[in-house]
């Protein structure tokens, strides 16, 4: 177990920047998540800290050693492939143990701690087994007991879940989240799967275009976003995102929407005033936090609700998710299913204003 | 069979359609094994049954007077001197081109330009650089050796070796190899214990060509030996004497010549098992 950390990495393909100069340190024992779209440069960070492939420039290190011009069978590091790379031709039993064997360990030993660790993993029945043979939850437990049976340095899982059906992914969120709580290795995970990143990690590093946008646990990411990518991408349904320009009337600032006012405090505007770099602006409201009611509001209320038009909805059990039209765009709404909405219906809706964002429309930042 | 005429005549037409293609098995079978058949029998008859006329089917008076005498004459020494220059040259062919294979897949080395030459070096007929060996083997005194033959024949042999194994290569997903990397092991012992057993039926079929090719190999052993090194092809037009060929002694040699390449290829049929990676490297 050891604290992982990138300094400046970059990594460029030719033309393509994969990885343009991450800074991030894992902790001793943390589950660090590097989550973003296909082609964010997340797994090729994660095999640059495995050693498949070579930084361009930068440094990574676990503790103090430097380890960049280390073969990946010298870093003392495992790694689950995001498609399992089991060893074909050899039982599950042979695939777990061959780490343990390549590095002399007595085979006494070997016997129990390949049994410890399947027994871990639910797998004792299959050591007998080819991975053909295997279901692919049979076949992704078989690689995680394959990284789990020694103690290395740091533990990389590349989207190792991805390829499983939505029930068992959602069993085995839970399940490793558990692991690595329990055996305390340092973990990198890299994934495309927001609610994986939410759930399972200690803090999550967002990425696009080879940057890390935004660096947090999933609380802060949540509930305080940096920008707009990172409020799109964390969170599902999406955070509604609505046009607007700051204005003033009388003393009381407020964002102008197309079609409604959003009144702001005083700090507000001072903030947007000294931070947005025009006047166009994003009012950023999460769906769960966009109330509606059929009925029109109270008249002293009226001024913090504005109209909408039902798109659809979508019954999801206990909540819906109900599409609203306003102005020429859809915005979302996450309520309770005990009111029916049908088609076209008008609705008020409301933003809650201690979870509403406000964004700079031309460079994406957060105003805070 | 239905009563109609219609349901007779398709009924009839299948039975016509088997029997052809029966007919025709058994055409082609009898084509392709009928020489087999006969040197085996022609093996086992006397000197006098060989040169009769109707020609018997069954040996009347079945001997092993050819096998002796054959493998006195030169048979023996021609089946061991081609052993050796067989094994050797399937040896060196394999050595090289293997690593030449893997580093082609799984690095490209040399681009297309590479793995072009290597091909067109197969494409050449044996009768093109025979005379140039000639003249070379004789400054580089290899000529007459088995050191010479080995070395041309597991050169020649070189490119389908890489072409099979290349293909091979590429085909093992590079992430169970990563896989190994990581768990511990080297680049060569990764090599060893993942890429080489999964490519086995690729490694049984090369090695079963480069020994066939070497084995049945005469331009360049009639050229490039006189009588220090004599391969068995090299030594069946000594048994066809002036006067008359001893087609016993011949046909004798002929089967003790085909007997180690099917005892070879039987060993490695087993081995021809395709699917090996199938289901362990998923997405």
């Amino acid at each position: 177990m050891a604290q992982v950390a990138l300094e400046n990495l970059y990594k460029n393909f030719g033309q393509v920047i994969a990885v343009d100069h991450i800074n991030l340190t894992v902790a001793d024992g943390e589950l660090l998540c590097l989550l973003g779209p296909s082609g964010c440069g997340k797994t090729t960070t994660l095999r640059m800290v495995a050693g498949l492939e070579t930084p361009t420039s930068g440094t990574i290190k676990f503790d103090e050693t430097v380890v960049n011009n280390m073969h990946p069978s010298t870093r003392n590091v495992a790694m689950v492939f995001e498609n399992y790379a089991l060893y074909p031709h050899k039982t599950v039993y042979y695939n777990i143990a061959y780490p343990l064997q390549v590095r002399g360990t007595a085979s006494d030993d070997i016997e129990k701690m390949v049994k410890e660790v399947a027994a871990l993993l639910d797998i004792l029945p299959l050591l007998d087994r080819l991975p053909r043979q295997l279901s692919g939850g049979q076949q992704q437990r078989v690689g995680i007991a394959r990284a789990l049976v020694r103690r290395p340095a740091a533990l990389l899982l590349d989207e190792p879940i991805s390829h499983l059906d939505a029930k068992l992914r959602a069993r085995m969120r839970g399940e490793l989240k558990r692991l690595q709580k329990e055996l305390g290795n340092t973990t990198i995970l890299v994934t495309h799967d927001q609610l994986e990143a939410m759930t399972m990690a200690d803090r999550i590093a967002v990425l696009n275009f080879g940057e890390i946008l935004q660096l947090g646990t999933a609380d802060e990411l949540f509930a305080a976003p940096a920008n707009v990518f990172v409020a799109n991408f964390i969170g599902e349904p999406s955070m509604n995102f609505l046009p607007c320009q700051l204005k003033e009337d009388g003393g009381a600032p407020y964002l102008q929407a197309e079609t409604f006012r959003f009144s702001i405090s005083e700090a507000l505007k001072q903030k947007i005033a000294d931070q947005a770099t025009s006047d166009d602006l994003l009012l950023g409201c999460r769906p769960q936090h966009l109330e509606l009611r059929k009925s029109s509001p109270a008249p002293e209320r009226a001024g913090e609700y504005f109209q909408t038009q039902v798109y659809i909805s979508e019954p999801i059990g206990v909540e819906q998710i109900v599409h609203l039209r306003v102005d020429t765009d859809i915005i979302h709404s996450v309520v309770s299913s005990d009111e029916k909405f049908s088609l076209d219906d008008a609705v008020w809706a409301r933003i809650d204003p201690k979870h509403s964002h406000v964004f700079d429309k031309a460079t994406g930042s957060a105003i805070r | 069979m239905m009563s109609t005429p219609i349901g007779e005549s398709r009924g009839a037409k299948r039975l016509i359609l088997r029997i052809s293609y029966s007919l025709l098995i058994a055409i082609v079978l009898i084509v392709f094994l009928f020489p087999i058949y006969w040197m085996v029998i022609t093996a086992f008859k006397p000197f006098e049954e060989t040169k009769q006329y109707p020609p018997t089917f069954i040996p009347q008076e079945p001997t092993l007077e050819n096998f002796k005498g054959g493998w006195d004459q030169g048979g023996g020494r021609g089946l061991r001197d081609s052993l050796i220059v067989s094994v050797g040259s399937t040896i060196i062919s394999m050595v090289i081109g293997i690593p030449a294979a893997y580093s082609i897949a799984r690095y490209q080395t040399g681009g297309d330009h590479l793995s072009f030459w290597i091909l067109s070096i197969r494409m050449m007929p044996a009768v093109v650089p025979v005379i140039s060996l000639y003249l070379l083997y004789q400054d580089l005194k290899l000529y007459d050796s088995y050191q010479g033959l080995i070395i041309i024949y597991g050169m020649f042999n070189i490119p389908f070796v890489v072409w099979i194994m290349k293909g091979f290569f590429e085909d093992i997903p590079i992430s169970i190899e990563e896989a190994a990397w990581v768990d511990g092991v080297s680049r060569p012992r990764a090599f060893i214990d993942v890429v080489l057993p999964l490519s086995t039926p690729g490694l049984m079929a090369t090695s079963l060509f480069c020994f066939i090719f070497s084995w049945n190999e005469f331009l360049f052993a009639l050229v490039l030996t006189i009588h220090k090194v004599l391969t068995f092809p090299r030594v069946v037009p000594f048994l066809m004497k002036y006067q008359e060929p001893e087609w016993g002694q011949i046909s004798a040699m002929g089967l003790l010549s085909i007997i180690p390449i099917i005892f070879v290829a039987f060993i490695l049929q087993r081995y021809l098992v395709r699917g090996l990676t199938y289901g362990a490297v998923r997405g």
